[in-house]
């Protein structure tokens, strides 16, 4: 049985799916008022395995979610988070009130405008060959990372290349990250 | 001093807005990509290295309020930006992450999102949402209410269902979203105004007379025939 099909049917058992169509299942959770999950039918790993339809329609669950969480429950704000528990594609979406204890923010770095430019340019240079997050192959965990293999750019700006031994790491790594999400 | 026009209000909050600044190009920015309806650039206070904006042309200041198109635009230059940023930046993934409204961490009035790299290890934000805050009775109303309202309204997004609401099912659906009737029992005028920007409410209110709904609304909340 399909990881997508074990969550819809353990969600159905538990009778919390608030929504449901051919694309995608939105299930009830308690993190705040109206928080919910929602998850494509298919079993999508990553929002690049996504055809355009499907990726439209799932964002548009995921907005009118939230849209309930403001009119139904005077949220004062909401998350749309990726998830990617039990390596499925998931969309928290998380209605936010103030004072809620929820934290969902981050200590921001401030890089130099050189970094940024030498980080734009590597995305771009990505971007025009097309990158993908193991698009069409969800099932063997492959990763950019993984992909990109022979050498780069790290943090510090320096060359930095992986080994097959590395290329590994990181599968077994990517089995772990995108387990960890709660 | 003579009230502003729609319009006038509009051009204020755009002059005013840091993004449409940055989209202008008045404000400087490191620019991934760009086309006609959207821009992305680099996060200058990321949390992680390789963090991207994707922001749209026009100002919107949410989600909900982004025109169908421009929508379905965003989310397939994000999809097709997540890998590339991942791969630009050395990363193991890409989150793409949504805050609407302050409460959320919306710090800037005008639609955008977040893709951020993610590393082992990166310590980042929300790998634990807590669990059990919402009281069983809470989340059974909950269930009761969103069960409703998302089928109705996205069985008329998605034309599953009729996609005309009857004057019934609108003061039903009015006392499911006590926010929507507060807006519109307190400003109508405002309410109005807003109506045709806002796709969701003009699925809604399609084919409704809104005048004479409203006038409705207000006698039957006038002769307590509503709930809150």
């Amino acid at each position: 049985m399909s990881r997508v099909k074990e969550i819809y049917d353990k969600a159905k058992a538990d009778d919390m799916i608030i929504y449901e169509d051919l694309v995608c299942f939105a299930v009830l959770c308690d993190a705040s008022l109206g928080h919910m999950k929602v998850y494509p039918q298919k079993e999508y790993r990553y929002m690049s395995d996504f055809s355009d339809d499907d990726l439209e329609h799932i964002f548009i669950v995921a907005s009118y979610g939230a849209t309930m969480g403001f009119e139904a429950f005077k949220a004062a704000g909401t998350n749309i988070v990726q998830n990617s528990l039990d390596d499925v594609f998931c969309l928290d979406v998380v209605p936010r009130y103030q004072d809620d204890g929820i934290t969902l923010g981050w200590d921001a770095t401030e890089p130099s405008p050189d970094e940024l430019a030498t980080t734009a340019d590597k995305i771009q240079e990505a971007h025009a060959e097309g990158a993908t997050l193991g698009a069409g192959d969800a099932d063997t965990g492959s990763s950019v990372a993984a992909e990109s293999g022979d050498g780069g750019i790290d943090s510090t700006g320096k060359e930095e290349s992986r080994s097959s031994a590395s290329k590994n790491s990181d599968d077994q790594w990517q089995e772990k990250y995108f387990r960890r999400i709660p | 001093m003579a009230e502003m026009t729609q319009e006038e209000q509009m051009a204020q909050i755009k002059a005013n807005c840091p993004f449409c600044k940055i989209v202008s190009g008045e404000y400087p920015s490191t620019k991934v990509y760009e086309d006609d309806v959207v821009l992305a650039v680099m996060d200058i206070r990321p949390a992680a290295k390789g963090q991207v904006l994707v922001m749209t042309k026009e100002h919107h200041p949410f989600l909900p309020t982004l025109p169908p198109e421009t929508f379905a635009h965003v989310f397939k230059v994000a999809r097709d930006l997540s890998g590339a940023v991942a791969k630009g930046s050395i990363a193991h993934g890409t989150q793409l992450y949504i805050a609407s409204g302050q409460a959320a961490g919306q710090t800037v009035m005008h639609f955008y999102l977040y893709l951020i790299p993610r590393s082992e290890g990166d310590g980042l934000f929300m790998d634990s949402l807590p669990i059990g805050k919402v009281e069983p009775d809470k989340l059974a109303e909950a269930k009761k209410i969103l069960s409703h309202n998302m089928k109705i309204s996205l069985g008329k997004r998605f034309g599953t269902i009729e996609d005309t609401y009857n004057e019934e099912q609108l003061f039903s659906l009015m006392d499911q979203n006590p926010q929507v009737k507060e807006m519109i029992l307190q400003n109508s005028d405002g309410f109005k105004e807003a109506l045709p920007k806002n796709p969701q409410l003009s699925q809604v209110f399609k084919g409704i007379d809104v005048d004479a709904f409203i006038e409705k609304l207000k006698a039957r909340e006038a002769s307590g025939g509503g709930s809150s």
